[in-house]
């Protein structure tokens, strides 16, 4: 199949992948809504593309840049190197970071609602199926190729000699390879569901979840550390001369050190090798990532099936047979078992991870930042629980059918998620406690567990007044977005301004209020 | 003594639109009866249901269940049970798992449940599967699921919409088995189907349903009479929906006899 007419077949594969991004926020996509949804995901991913390319571009040559304008030479050498070290990394950080969230997001999608599937009947080679399934995971990838060419001229620029430009490239395809393959594996490892109750199925459950969150969060961590990265490498570089030896071999600090070791004649050689062996190996890490993606697309996604054996029925406990607790129960499971839903109960963790840079810099201000960040998971949480929300899909019938009422649906999401958000909250509460001095610590965590529960039950009964047995999908528009905020704030900035002026004893009591007036509207839905 | 009637329409009337999925439907679920609802794609039948159920307010008309509007009593459900056309079950639980769910939000006795349970699971042949991934079963196995969460909690009613879809004949031979036995105490049981066969079958009285309207309805034999040639429910089906010389012109043409 030519290039070309592949580029063409994938749009269909895209105009499915768009439709699916659509659906899962609103129920009805009709063909003039999915026309205007491509029309706008075409602009919007050429816009984005370019944008995201720019910002890469200049992501890498930033550290640069000073010493063009004016160009200096080696005499400030430990400016030249710094400069080298920090590009190098920094270039290499954000094309894996952004490469591989972009990437994921496809070819995962591509693989759960098994796309490729209809074309397994067509006449067309598997070659060209996969050729088709490339272009579409990776076309809001391929952009970022240019961004390794534009920081090997910028090196060129600088340094005046070619072999650092090169280097400099290399390190950069590498990247975007190798997080390319990452992707593809890690769709094809979460994307596989393994059926039963044995140990193994239940391991290789709960890694497929790991995986999937720990490869998010630590996208987002990095993201959230790139402007540490800079001020870190400095530091760094005073430790790593005893170990220079060692380090200039790991990627991807072997990206900074090459650069540096180009300048000289005697460690050019080894540098080059080096960076070409890294961008082999990433060319063998895509190939075998892809490869492990297209055979999990053209073989089931459920392992372990197949293996019929007769289970005893066993009554579950009477302390158990609530409304409340059944779908209590069913979220945390479907949560541990689907990596997108388990991410969103992770959300707490990274609203912490992501004032870690800030905690790091100023350690004395951890109290204030520790508050914050307990008042900002209130809010995040609020948006897990609608996300879990959402995640029932077109399921609502088989609730309602069976006697649901709201408020146990609304109790159950807003527990599921604040009670994932407890197990984190107080144990950093006691243990800054512990740590940093006062009691407020762990009276501001189970505050904010409160706050918690309240601020996502409330925000979920107004969300959900429409819900019921024929909703397809449960939606937020924009207009709703504002009122969730604001009702957000209602129930935060009081308990906010108490915490601030007064104490958090008695703003502790303004979080119980809240939750108070959160069970009154609870027990008001039917 | 007449069965009770345990559910009621009276001239109901719903529109999409400029589409009129019910057009003036009028019927009556008995006690202890299997009513079949037979009718061409479009023709209101999953409308009908989805209104007995209250999941959907109708424009205009009278619709009772158990004495109650079911849709602005929404507690009337805790004695229907109801299998969709449509199934959309959770793909990451077990078949066990969902039953418990189920189970906790019918707030049913857990010893009686599991003993219930027991039984449907071993009758319909999914006992084997109970701790695979819903999403990972066939569509057969899939059905039963949706059959048992509909009879787990012995209902008064059964509202099934295409329920045998996905059977295979000694699995749907079963389901009939336990329909009947529900009907014979006292279960009033809503059947829509396309396969005539089944509905003759096992229905009591049957219902014809075409673009919103009831265009036949009675006993099975007393509905076969309006049949022009074979006294078949396929022939009755196709006079009654006017699609007869349609679909012989068709069968001509087919077999070259234009």
């Amino acid at each position: 199949m030519r290039l070309r007419e592949a580029i063409r077949l994938s749009d269909f594969l895209y105009r499915e992948l768009v439709y699916l991004r659509m659906v899962s926020t609103r129920a009805n996509v009709d063909m003039a809504r999915l026309r205007r949804g491509v029309r706008w995901a075409s602009i919007n991913y050429a816009l984005v593309s370019a944008i995201m390319t720019v910002m890469l571009a200049l992501s890498s040559i930033s550290p640069l840049l000073p010493l063009i304008w004016p160009p200096q030479d080696t005499a400030g050498g430990v400016e030249l190197v710094d400069a080298l070290r920090a590009s190098g990394l920094v270039s290499t950080a954000m094309l894996f970071t952004f490469s591989f969230m972009l990437c994921a997001s496809a070819s995962w999608l591509l693989q759960e609602y098994e796309l490729l599937k209809p074309l397994m009947h067509l006449p067309l080679k598997h070659g060209d199926i996969r050729l088709l399934a490339f272009i579409t995971a990776s076309r809001e990838v391929l952009p970022f190729l240019l961004v390794p060419a534009i920081h090997g001229i910028t090196l060129m620029l600088v340094v005046g000699l070619p072999a650092p430009a090169l280097i400099g490239a290399s390190y950069g395809y590498a990247s975007i390879f190798l997080a390319l393959g990452a992707s593809f594996s890690l769709s094809a490892t979460v994307s596989r569901r393994h059926s039963g109750r044995s140990l193994r199925a239940r391991l290789a459950r709960a890694v497929s979840t790991l995986t999937f969150v720990l490869c998010m969060a630590s996208t987002f961590i990095l993201s959230q550390m790139v402007s540490l990265i800079t001020r870190l490498v400095s530091q760094i570089s005073k430790f790593i001369g005893p170990f220079s030896s060692l380090l200039w071999l790991i990627y991807p600090f072997s990206a900074a050190e090459g650069l540096i070791m180009a300048l000289s004649p005697t460690s050019l050689i080894p540098a080059s090798a080096l960076a070409a062996a890294y961008l082999l190996a990433s060319l063998l890490a895509f190939d075998r990532g892809f490869m492990r993606f297209w055979r999990g697309s053209i073989s089931p996604i459920y392992v372990g099936v197949g293996e019929a054996r007769e289970v005893r029925i066993r009554p579950p406990s009477k302390l158990t047979m609530s409304p409340c607790f059944g779908v209590l129960l069913k979220d945390l499971k479907m949560a541990y078992r689907d990596p997108r839903t388990a991410y969103m109960l992770f959300t707490p963790i990274l609203t912490f991870l992501s004032f870690l840079p800030a905690l790091i810099e100023d350690a004395k201000a951890a109290i204030m930042l520790l508050n914050t960040a307990f008042l900002a998971s209130s809010l995040m949480l609020t948006m897990a629980s609608y996300q879990l929300l959402v995640a029932e899909g077109s399921s609502f019938w088989l609730l309602f059918a069976n006697g649901i009422r709201k408020k146990d649906l609304i109790s159950a999401k807003a527990l599921a998620c604040t009670l994932s958000y407890a197990a984190l909250a107080i144990p950093i509460g006691a243990l800054a406690w512990l740590l940093l001095g006062p009691l407020d610590m762990l009276l501001n965590a189970t505050s904010s567990v409160l706050l918690s529960f309240a601020a996502s039950s409330i925000c979920l009964a107004y969300l959900a007044r429409y819900v019921g047995p024929e909703t397809k999908m449960a939606k937020m528009g924009l207009k709703d977005l504002l009122v969730i905020l604001l009702l957000w704030g209602i129930i935060v900035g009081p308990y906010a301004l108490v915490a601030l002026i007064i104490g958090p004893l008695q703003a502790s009591l303004i979080a119980i209020a809240d939750l108070g007036i959160a069970l009154i509207v609870l027990s008001t839905l039917h | 003594m007449p069965a009770e009637v345990l559910a009621r329409a009276r001239d109901v009337r719903k529109s999409y639109g400029v589409v009129k999925a019910l057009d003036g439907v009028s019927l009556e679920l008995r006690e202890g009866e299997i009513l079949g609802l037979l009718g061409p794609n479009g023709s209101g039948k999953t409308t009908l249901i989805k209104i007995l159920m209250g999941f959907i307010r109708p424009d205009s008309g009278y619709v009772e269940v158990l004495g109650m509007d079911p849709y602005d009593n929404p507690d009337v459900r805790a004695r229907i049970g109801y299998v969709p056309e449509e199934l959309a079950l959770y793909n990451s639980l077990t078949p066990k798992e969902l039953f418990d769910l189920v189970a906790r939000i019918r707030r049913l006795e857990p010893a009686a449940y599991a003993r219930r349970l027991d039984l449907l699971v071993s009758s319909l042949g999914l006992k084997d599967r109970m701790d695979d991934l819903i999403g990972s079963l066939s569509r057969g196995n899939k059905q039963k699921v949706a059959i048992i969460l509909a009879l787990l909690h012995e209902p008064d009613i059964l509202l099934l919409d295409e329920p045998i879809v996905g059977l295979d004949p000694a699995v749907a031979r079963i389901f009939k088995e336990l329909l009947y036995e529900m009907r014979d105490r006292g279960c009033a049981i809503m059947f829509s189907t396309h396969i005539l066969e089944v509905a003759e079958a096992i229905c009591d009285r049957i219902i014809i349903m075409h673009k919103g309207k009831v265009v036949a309805e009675g006993a099975v034999e007393d509905v076969l009479k309006l049949a022009a040639r074979e006294k078949t429910l396929e022939e009755v089906f196709l006079e009654v929906t006017g699609k007869a010389h349609e679909v012989y012109e068709v069968i001509k043409a087919l077999r070259g006899e234009a």
